[in-house]
């Protein structure tokens, strides 16, 4: 009697398993047989990134992921082109016509996916949205904007506080993502959230949380219609397992891999590694502020001299990461590419530990992310060489996070900055200044500096004040300066596609070949 | 009837307590505006936001509100969404649901064939052969299962999906990876069980009547048997929907308890709040209603 009901039971699965599987061919996400679906997976595009986006509405997100999947839908005023100079997006040119006003000339004959109109007045409702207390838009950057003004239907004044040197840089993202006033104005915030429209090149079909986001081309595109007809972005969290769905073709791309996730795919056929310079920019901040080691210059220095960010990158990071000389990512303005970076040299570094009164070395602690633990167990290694014993406390992002923002943290956190304005500014913002949420290095000098280069819109004076403040970081050493990671991405080889340096995944540009 | 309404009393008096710890404790996790607003936020921001969210007020207030609006059925809005939290976790239940009841099937398929033909055949190699395969299937942790499985099954064989959520497809290999330690627990537990029910006098009596060795074991000692097997299931039925934490992260699979992980690094206190009510909501009710099976299965257990 039993045997024959688990008998049954069994060929019921079967069947089920194979109805299900003869099914499977059609829906985007789940194409587990490489062979027969060479046709479908033409025209669909699925790439594979690990956090979802919190929502669909541009003004209430401000993170790179949520940013990576509503870039496809929206546009924003300016963007970049390949060499990452600032380009026309909806806005075609812009200058500032005095200290604090900048004028934008906006693209014509540009009409949201519903047929809606996009002009001046489009542009003061989306900013004027972004604004509003009641949006509680986390996107903070154009917080120095008093007001929109509307010149005519094809130009509009950004009327600035104070004046804000990166103002174009800035609506480059986040805040400058355009939003269809009519549409959210009859339809409400809650259903714009639900159902996007925006200028972009992709329209928006459906979003499973934590699952996949679909979309499909907008025929009527103002750059011209896609190559790809349908877009989807599948949420996995398990790097493992995005890589198992790259090797069996159910994702084209999977991005932002670590560097041994990677290895495993080198020598796929069908697939490609694809290491792309992004502006993700590490280092260890030093608490100059407490009493201790940290509080001499020699020491600060000899941490520097002490750590072989050359091998680290060789080794630990399989090349994937570029040098820098103190914060600045090698493509955003300001850098200067004169400064040369810390040499390695633990003799040296011996000597001015001696120096300043530390022969024997010390003890202190060092907090980091759990994802990067590899890389900070590396430097502890090196800096245990000249007698600095780090003990290093591995904690969660956002407890790290927390825990800075609190001033609860060790007198050493690793952390990296993705400066997305891609001006040294941003690197700097919170950190130098005297009075800013992260600073733990007080110099006079250096505030002075910050205000030249914040306060003036002129280049070539801002130029100065980074290059000064580099070489004043440098000697003063209030971090100890490390890399710019490479983005790495995993892609099928019959994909063309350019990742950009700020690690957002704009779509538009992709085709099979 | 007494006895169902007593326990229903105590179910409200556990929800209570989990809904005061699960307070209290993501508030000692720190400040979610902080992880909310990036680096360059100013304080005024910082600030602003915070009021809009009520985070500004004493946590005691802040307790009272939570309650007050418990009582109500209202878990609050979401954090990082912007949406009702209650609305969230029943959007996922869904997917949790099917993968725990799909993985209960899996095990209980396997695992009563199983159990039967180790007790009857004792001491035989086909024992030793379950009984190994047992050890292992219990002793393999869930997420090194799951990515064996991947391998295997979807790299290799390209058979099944590497995960999300989808068709019956999408299904198995999660199924499987989350059941395989139910299966192992069913199989022992119900092995030793009905072995004691055999060597039991009433069996000698089934046995000497003349009834068939089938339906010895099938009336007699398996009903006997039962008992520990279902309230060992009935447990873990809650703790498959709880507990599906980490094979939903593995498969991509968008249920309550990827739900909760990333809550929980987001600091969305509503939705944590929430996800741990709706959890320990449903593993009450489960203990219930297995306790009342028990009347069912074995009559001599009575309520009062």
């Amino acid at each position: 009697m039993k045997m024959k009901w688990f008998i049954a039971a069994i060929s019921l699965f079967v069947v089920l398993s194979g109805c299900e599987s003869s099914n499977t061919s059609a829906p985007s996400n789940g194409t587990p047989s490489s062979s027969g679906n060479k046709a479908t997976v033409k025209d669909t595009l699925v790439v594979a990134q690990e956090t979802d986006a919190g929502t669909m509405d541009p003004q209430k997100q401000g993170k790179i992921p949520d940013m990576s999947i509503l870039s496809n839908m929206f546009d924003t005023l300016v963007t970049r082109d390949a060499n990452n100079n600032l380009a026309p997006g909806l806005a075609t040119e812009w200058k500032a016509i005095n200290d604090t006003t900048w004028q934008f000339k906006l693209r014509e004959g540009v009409k949201f996916q519903d047929g809606e109109p996009f002009d001046a007045n489009a542009v003061k409702f989306s900013i004027d949205r972004l604004l509003n207390p009641a949006t509680k838009s986390p996107i903070v950057e154009l917080n120095t904007v008093s007001e929109v003004k509307v010149v005519d239907a094809n130009t509009v004044n950004f009327v600035t506080k104070g004046p804000d040197p990166i103002l174009p840089n800035k609506v480059t993202l986040f805040g400058g993502v355009m939003v269809p006033p009519k549409y959210i104005q009859e339809k409400g915030d809650d259903n714009f959230a639900k159902n996007p429209i925006g200028t972009g090149a992709y329209k928006f079909v459906s979003w499973q949380k934590d699952n996949q986001v679909v979309m499909e081309a907008n025929p009527d595109y103002w750059r011209g219609a896609p190559q790809i007809k349908k877009l989807v972005f599948r949420i996995i969290p398990n790097p493992a397992d995005m890589v198992a769905a790259l090797k069996t073709g159910e994702v084209n791309i999977a991005s932002s891999l670590s560097s041994d996730v990677a290895d495993q795919i080198k020598n796929e056929a069908s697939l490609q590694v694809v290491s792309s310079p992004w502006i993700r920019t590490f280092y260890i901040s030093l608490d100059t502020t407490q009493d201790g080691p940290l509080a001499k210059k020699e020491v600060r220095q000899a941490l520097n001299y002490a750590v072989d960010v050359d091998t680290m990158i060789k080794t630990v990071l399989g090349g994937h990461a570029a040098r820098v000389s103190t914060l600045i990512p090698k493509q955003n303005f300001g850098v200067d590419a004169s400064i040369q970076p810390y040499e390695y040299n633990p003799e040296k570094a011996k000597q001015l530990l001696a120096q300043a009164g530390y022969p024997q070395g010390f003890s202190i602690s060092l907090d980091a992310s759990n994802a990067d633990s590899s890389n900070v167990q590396a430097i502890a290694g090196q800096l245990a060489k000249i007698g600095v014993n780090v003990k290093v406390n591995l904690m969660d992002s956002a407890t790290l996070v927390a825990n800075i923002t609190a001033k609860k943290s060790s007198p050493m956190y690793y952390i990296g900055n993705t400066g997305w304005t891609m001006d040294a500014l941003s690197n700097f913002q919170s950190y130098i200044k005297s009075d800013r949420r992260y600073n733990r290095w007080k110099n006079t000098d250096a505030d002075k500096l910050i205000d030249v280069e914040e306060q003036t819109v002129d280049p070539k004076v801002r130029q100065e004040a980074f290059s000064k403040l580099q070489t004043l970081l440098k000697d003063e050493s209030p971090f100890i300066y490390l890399y710019q990671l490479d983005g790495i991405y995993g892609i099928s080889k019959d994909l063309q596609w350019t990742p950009g340096p700020t690690g957002v995944l704009n779509m538009y540009g992709a085709s099979f070949k | 009837m007494s006895y169902i309404l007593r326990r229903c009393l105590y179910a409200i008096f556990v929800l209570f307590g989990v809904a005061t710890v699960v307070f209290f404790i993501t508030r000692l996790t720190g400040d979610p505006v902080t992880i909310m607003l990036p680096p360059d936020a100013s304080v005024d921001q910082i600030n602003t936001l915070k009021k809009s969210l009520g985070f500004d007020k004493p946590v005691i207030e802040q307790f009272g509100i939570y309650i007050y609006h418990l009582l109500q059925f209202n878990l609050g809005q979401s954090l990082k969404y912007g949406e009702p939290a209650a609305q969230l976790i029943a959007d996922r239940l869904p997917a949790t649901a099917m993968l725990a009841t799909a993985s209960l099937i899996f095990s209980l398929i396997l695992a009563v064939p199983a159990g039967i033909v180790s007790a009857i055949k004792r001491n035989s190699s086909t024992e030793h052969g379950i009984m190994s395969l047992v050890l292992i299937g219990q002793s393999m942790p869930v997420f090194w299962v799951g990515v064996l499985l991947i391998l295997l099954f979807s790299v290799e064989l390209h058979w099944f999906p590497t995960g999300g959520y989808g068709g019956f497809n999408h299904l198995v290999l999660p199924a499987i990876a989350l059941g395989m330690h139910l299966m192992a627990l069913v199989t022992r537990l119900l092995r030793s069980s009905l072995i004691q029910s055999i060597n039991s006098d009433y069996i000698r009596t089934a046995r000497a009547k003349g009834l068939l060795p089938r339906a010895v074991i099938a009336k007699h000692a398996l009903r006997n048997s039962l008992l520990p097997v279902v309230t060992v299931v009935g447990l873990e039925i809650g703790a498959l929907l709880g507990g599906s934490v980490v094979t939903e992260t593995i498969f991509a699979w968008p249920g309550v308890g990827q739900l909760l992980v990333q809550a929980i690094y987001n600091r969305d206190f509503p939705l944590v709040q929430g996800a741990v009510i709706m959890l320990a909501g449903i593993f009450v009710i489960i203990n219930l209603l297995v306790d009342l099976c028990y009347a069912f299965i074995d009559p001599r257990i009575q309520y009062k």
